[in-house]
């Protein structure tokens, strides 16, 4: 196996009492898209920075291609890097705000130029390239940016929140249009991030951070289908949880879980809950159930069924129900 | 004439002072950065004709001073330092800090970082900051009333001229000197906007 693009070896940082990063190791493989995924204060964004080099970890060495970088600054460790404000230089047109990090590294104006036009016609903004950046949109400035990271030629390329200064439906086509420059350039990305979906959608590995540990990393799949403890799924959007005969925690997706009539027979196998409905939201594609029932423990449990394609009146608050849950769609949690 | 130079040697060193005071203020975390702060706007607070009278008895006199032009600078050059630290300080505080690491991350150095990217965004601040200060230098009357032995700024000629009786000459001196705010006024609200000027309000 290759070197690892990066790597983090056991890395602590603390900024006076505050434990911000505690011990963290981790491989960034090559080519590959990894992503650090945590609510705000989790770490992975004083990660990301100390992967940069703007801060030096208290404890740990940072490797890039094998070699220490630890007290390195950020402007020799060749990486490229996409701010979650663009922070492209006002002063300067779109073309010369890209072709900066080759001016620094003495490239000639013509082959600047060639390059900087090259990295604005990946991220489709040829046309755009005499601007200046506030003459352009925030999804158009964010394309700019990403063009000025990549000119470099960067061995890795750091996204620190780049999509979440921009609307939903732009920031759906940035997703896209993301894997496809990934996909383009074979380069090795770093995603940080706080939204799952964009995690799940864009990750080849993903790294769940809490509290500045690594709580669950593994394939979106593998992280998705077997969650390692609540906060994992929670986080993931489980939002039903209940503890089982035996004792041990579950979590349920709300559209794994169906609602039918109190007394329902059901296939055999399956989880069944008998309770009252207790709230009833319509929501045009489903109808969110959410019903009071006994769980295997004998604890009251609220759990909410996200129903597609019912009628607001399919379901009443006070109505009996029986819900059931195939073994598959229950996730037992180790913690 | 001594009005222009006092203004422009004035506007010049508390610019020289004040935007590295600016710069230093907002990027460092000492514990006594409010006061400090404090310390370069009290200029605005002290009524100008106790600094005056402060730098004549202080300054002036002690040193017996046949021409007080130094000292006049000196004064509105205290005189510029809030307008300096303040506008250049609000310029700073909207300035997008990740700029200056994005250009890090391209393999510039923290200098190379400020002159290329940093410097060029505080230019608007900075050009207003002197507009300002010329024009308040400029106009200035309490401070220069007791510091003008041997030479003399505008306004305290056109208050002597005033004390002697009406004269025509004030009337179109004034328009002059009104004319010549109104254009220095459009050329900052069209280069940087008011707004921006006066304490960055709104964008």
């Amino acid at each position: 196996m290759s070197v690892p693009a990066a790597q983090f070896v056991n890395i602590t940082q603390t900024f006076g009492d505050v434990v911000a990063v505690d011990d963290i190791s981790l491989d960034i493989e090559q080519g590959k898209l990894t992503t650090l995924l945590g609510p705000s204060g989790c770490g992975k964004t004083t990660s990301l920075r100390m992967l940069a080099g703007f801060s030096k970890p208290t404890a740990g060495q940072i490797l890039i291609e094998g070699e220490d970088c630890t007290r390195l600054p950020p402007e020799k460790r060749g990486l490229g890097m996409v701010f979650q404000q663009y922070a492209l230089f006002p002063h300067m047109t779109v073309r010369d705000n890209v072709g900066y990090g080759l001016k620094l590294r003495k490239v000639p104006a013509a082959e600047r130029r060639k390059r900087a036009d090259e990295a604005l016609e990946l991220v489709g903004l040829t046309a755009h390239a005499d601007k200046r950046p506030r003459q352009m949109s925030g999804g158009q400035q964010q394309r700019v940016a990403l063009a000025r990271a990549i000119a470099i030629r960067p061995q890795l390329l750091l996204l620190d929140e780049p999509l979440s200064a921009l609307d939903a439906r732009l920031r759906v086509e940035m997703r896209a249009e993301l894997r496809r420059i990934q996909a383009e350039t074979g380069l090795c990305v770093v995603l940080v991030t706080h939204d799952q979906d964009e995690a799940l959608e864009l990750s080849d590995q993903m790294v769940v951070m809490r509290a500045g540990r690594i709580e669950q990393a593994g394939t979106p799949q593998a992280v998705f289908s077997a969650p390692a403890s609540r906060f994992v799924a929670e986080f993931l959007g489980y939002e039903n949880f209940l503890t089982l005969a035996d004792g041990r925690r579950a979590a349920v997706r709300p559209e794994q879980l169906r609602v039918g009539a109190a007394g329902d027979p059901d296939a055999a196998g399956d989880l069944l809950l008998d309770g009252t409905v207790t709230d009833v939201a319509y929501r045009g594609v489903d109808l969110l159930v959410t019903s009071e029932v006994t769980d295997p423990a004998g604890q009251a449990v609220r759990l909410v069924a996200d129903v597609r394609g019912a009628g607001p009146g399919a379901f009443v608050p006070g109505q009996a129900v029986r819900l059931a849950i195939a073994p598959e769609h229950l996730i037992v949690l180790a913690a | 004439m001594t009005s222009l130079i006092v203004a422009v040697v004035a506007t010049f060193l508390g610019l020289a002072l004040g935007v590295p005071a600016a710069l230093a203020l907002a990027r460092s975390n000492l514990k006594a950065k409010a006061a400090i702060q404090n310390v370069f706007l009290s200029p605005l607070i002290v009524p100008e004709l106790v600094l005056g009278a402060a730098l004549y008895q202080q300054l002036a006199i002690p040193l017996r001073l046949q021409n007080y032009l130094p000292v006049l600078i000196l004064g509105h050059t205290i005189l510029m330092l809030p307008y300096a630290v303040r506008v250049t300080g609000a310029s700073l505080a909207n300035l997008d800090a990740q700029a200056e690491e994005a250009a890090r991350m391209l393999g510039a150095s923290p200098v190379r970082a400020f002159f290329d990217v940093t410097l060029p965004m505080l230019r608007p601040g900075i050009f207003s900051a002197a507009l300002l200060s010329f024009i308040t230098s400029f106009n200035n009357l309490p401070l220069s009333l007791l510091l003008t032995k041997g030479s003399t700024t505008l306004p305290i000629e056109m208050l002597d001229y005033v004390a002697q009786g009406i004269d025509p000459m004030i009337a179109a001196m004034s328009t002059v000197i009104l004319a010549a705010t109104v254009v220095i006024a459009f050329i900052a609200e069209r280069t940087v906007g008011f707004a921006q000027i006066f304490g960055g309000i709104n964008k």
